[in-house]
């Protein structure tokens, strides 16, 4: 007869701590609802440190097109000093930095790590590949390891895709991926950079999306999603064919991001009609569901120039004056966070349909899409369909200038210490 | 070459075991009793049934001969001058290291059983490594289930109402996304 055991019985509570000690945020969370010994003991030793994991969005990093240092811009808070980071941003996940010449930062806890040297010697089967063309992309998820992953993704350029930039994009030949494709990763848990092995998966029916996702690429016909942990990756179609998309729009603009619900695919064009879809992959076939399709022509402009957030760290760049001016910013009650009716009522100045309008990022955890329309930030929420107005994206040095935003990465600060380490 | 010390360890049911004093002294509270000259007649452990026992120190043997051929490889080297042998000395620390990764993988193979029983003896008998191990391997079942399955896998009973594990759960609704 087989012996019935409870572990949380039979254990010593420091045996037992012993165990959920090596047990990662994410796997503790849902041990807390196993019995209630093992709740007592995760909370009596403070063993899940929920708040530490990157579980709100503090702030959006914008990096512009001329200048070299990202700025931030956020609701302006005396509790979060960031340091920011003095270097270009390539990539940003989970409350980690990746930045340019191989550095990784946390802004949160002030910490660095510099990579190894990347490796030079091209990858077989990867030779026409060079050294510009590669993407990096940051893999992190403390809830599940508080280790991190680089990968280096080749874009493939070629004459008939077009692409816009849009969270990591990569043009891709017709037959690009190989499978396998290998890929140069480095991980922090070995401390080197390895030739990795992905092969390629069908349209596997209900596949669960791993939680290491990696180097999400657009381009007008073609997405890859690279799953780290089992070293797959797949290929999927984005919703609606480029080439039907620019018949009818000179510049419309791209975007793949994760927020609430998944994957999500934004399309915005020449009229400011903006589309999301959701990747679906509940059922037995992957498929894109329209989420939203509106025209964002008609909205009236917010409340003038002003929103609550405003641009921080500008102060750092060398061609800053004044950086007083921003203190002066109001600090208001303005849970923009919430999908409430707390929206600052509209004027009704009409926007120029001229405006030029671009995606900034998806609010990583809420259904709404930052967008940057001639400067000014919204978000839109997608289940309200409200507009609001955040703030202004112009630094004061610019009055006069059009800028351009290149990339922009919505920030969730990771107050985990000791993630960083320097390798040699 | 002298025969290495002897030790005897009775385990609960009185089966007795005669291991080297290196393998026995991978237990600090082992360790402790020989320090203390408790050793006459043999080392009595009330808390370890002989069949535990025997696994432990099946666990202590090969890491304690390890040790040994580390530490006499390592000593080999050093005294050898041509760089032939040292070479030779270093691959085969290497192989054990491989060797004992392995061993110590298929070690903790067992039903969870054995596997409670190896942590109990291993956290009595102060075996650092092998608590390391046990609790690694326990961890490593916990990863990625649900409540319900850590339940099953443990023969846990569920002592929360529907609405406090609902609770409970709402307080970290993002680890059940």
């Amino acid at each position: 007869m087989e012996r019935q055991v409870d572990l949380a019985r039979l254990l010593p509570d420091d045996v037992l701590v012993e165990v959920l000690r090596r047990v990662a945020p994410r796997s503790l969370a849902v041990s807390r609802c196993v019995c209630r010994a093992w709740r007592a003991l995760i909370d009596d030793r403070g063993m899940l440190h929920a708040d530490l994991l990157p579980h709100s969005l503090s702030g959006l990093f914008i990096s512009y097109m001329n200048r070299l240092y990202a700025k931030f811009f956020a609701r302006p808070s005396l509790d979060y000093g960031y340091r920011m980071p003095n270097d270009t941003i390539l990539d940003h996940c989970n409350g980690l930095l990746l930045l340019y010449d191989d550095w990784l930062y946390n802004p949160a806890t002030d910490e660095v790590a510099n990579l190894p040297e990347l490796p030079t010697t091209p990858r077989a089967g990867m030779e026409f590949v060079s050294e510009q063309d590669v993407c990096s992309f940051l893999a992190f998820d403390p809830t599940v390891s508080s280790h991190y992953e680089v990968f280096l993704i080749p874009s493939v350029p070629c004459e008939e895709d077009i692409v816009k930039r849009a969270a990591g994009s990569a043009v891709l030949h017709s037959e690009w991926p190989p499978s396998p494709c290998i890929l140069s990763v480095f991980s922090s848990r070995t401390g080197l950079w390895e030739d990795r092995s992905f092969s390629r998966q069908g349209e596997a029916a209900g596949t669960e999306i791993p939680s290491l996702i990696i180097g999400i690429y657009v381009s007008l016909c073609k997405i890859m999603i690279i799953s780290s942990s089992n070293s797959t990756y797949r290929v999927i179609k984005p919703p609606i064919r480029g080439t039907e998309v620019l018949t009818r729009s000179k510049y419309p603009e791209f975007f793949l991001g994760r927020s609430e619900k998944g994957i999500y695919y934004a399309l915005l064009d020449d009229n400011h009609r903006l589309r999301v879809w959701i990747l679906d992959e509940s059922c037995d076939q992957t498929q894109w569901k329209l989420r939203q399709d509106t025209d964002l022509g008609p909205f009236p402009s917010l409340s003038g120039d002003h929103g609550p957030w405003v641009l921080e760290n500008v102060s750092s760049d060398y061609e800053s004056k004044d950086e007083d001016e921003y203190e002066e910013q109001m600090e208001e009650e303005f849970e923009w966070i919430s999908d409430d009716d707390n929206i600052p009522p509209t004027n009704d100045m009409e926007e120029k349909c001229d405006a030029v309008m671009r995606i900034l990022a998806f609010h990583p955890y809420k259904e709404i899409i930052f967008l940057d329309r001639s400067s000014r930030v919204l978000a839109y929420h997608l289940s309200s369909s409200k507009l609001e107005a955040l703030g202004n994206l112009l630094p004061n040095f610019y009055v006069t200038m059009h800028i351009y935003v290149c990339s922009s990465f919505p920030y969730t600060p990771c107050w985990m210490r000791e993630l960083l380490q320097t390798f040699k | 070459m002298a025969s290495p010390a002897m030790v005897t360890l009775i385990s609960s049911d009185d089966a007795r075991f005669e291991v080297t004093e290196a393998a026995a002294t991978m237990s600090q509270t082992i360790r402790h009793m020989i320090e203390d000259g408790c050793t006459d007649g043999g080392i009595p452990l009330p808390n370890v049934p002989a069949r535990t026992l025997a696994k432990v120190l099946e666990y202590c043997n090969k890491h304690a001969a390890a040790t040994a051929a580390e530490s006499s490889a390592a000593g080999g080297a050093a005294a050898g001058s041509d760089s032939g042998s040292s070479s030779s000395a270093d691959s085969a620390g290497k192989d054990d290291g491989v060797d004992l990764a392995s061993f110590d993988k298929a070690f903790v193979e067992v039903d969870t059983d054995t596997l409670y029983d190896l942590l109990l003896a291993a956290n009595y008998l102060d075996v650092k490594t092998l608590l390391d191990l046990c609790c690694q391997k326990v961890a490593d079942m916990i990863r990625g289930k649900t409540p319900e399955q850590i339940r099953q896998t443990f023969g846990i009973k569920n002592d929360f109402s529907p609405e406090e594990e609902e609770k409970i759960r709402k307080e970290n609704q993002w680890a059940f996304e």
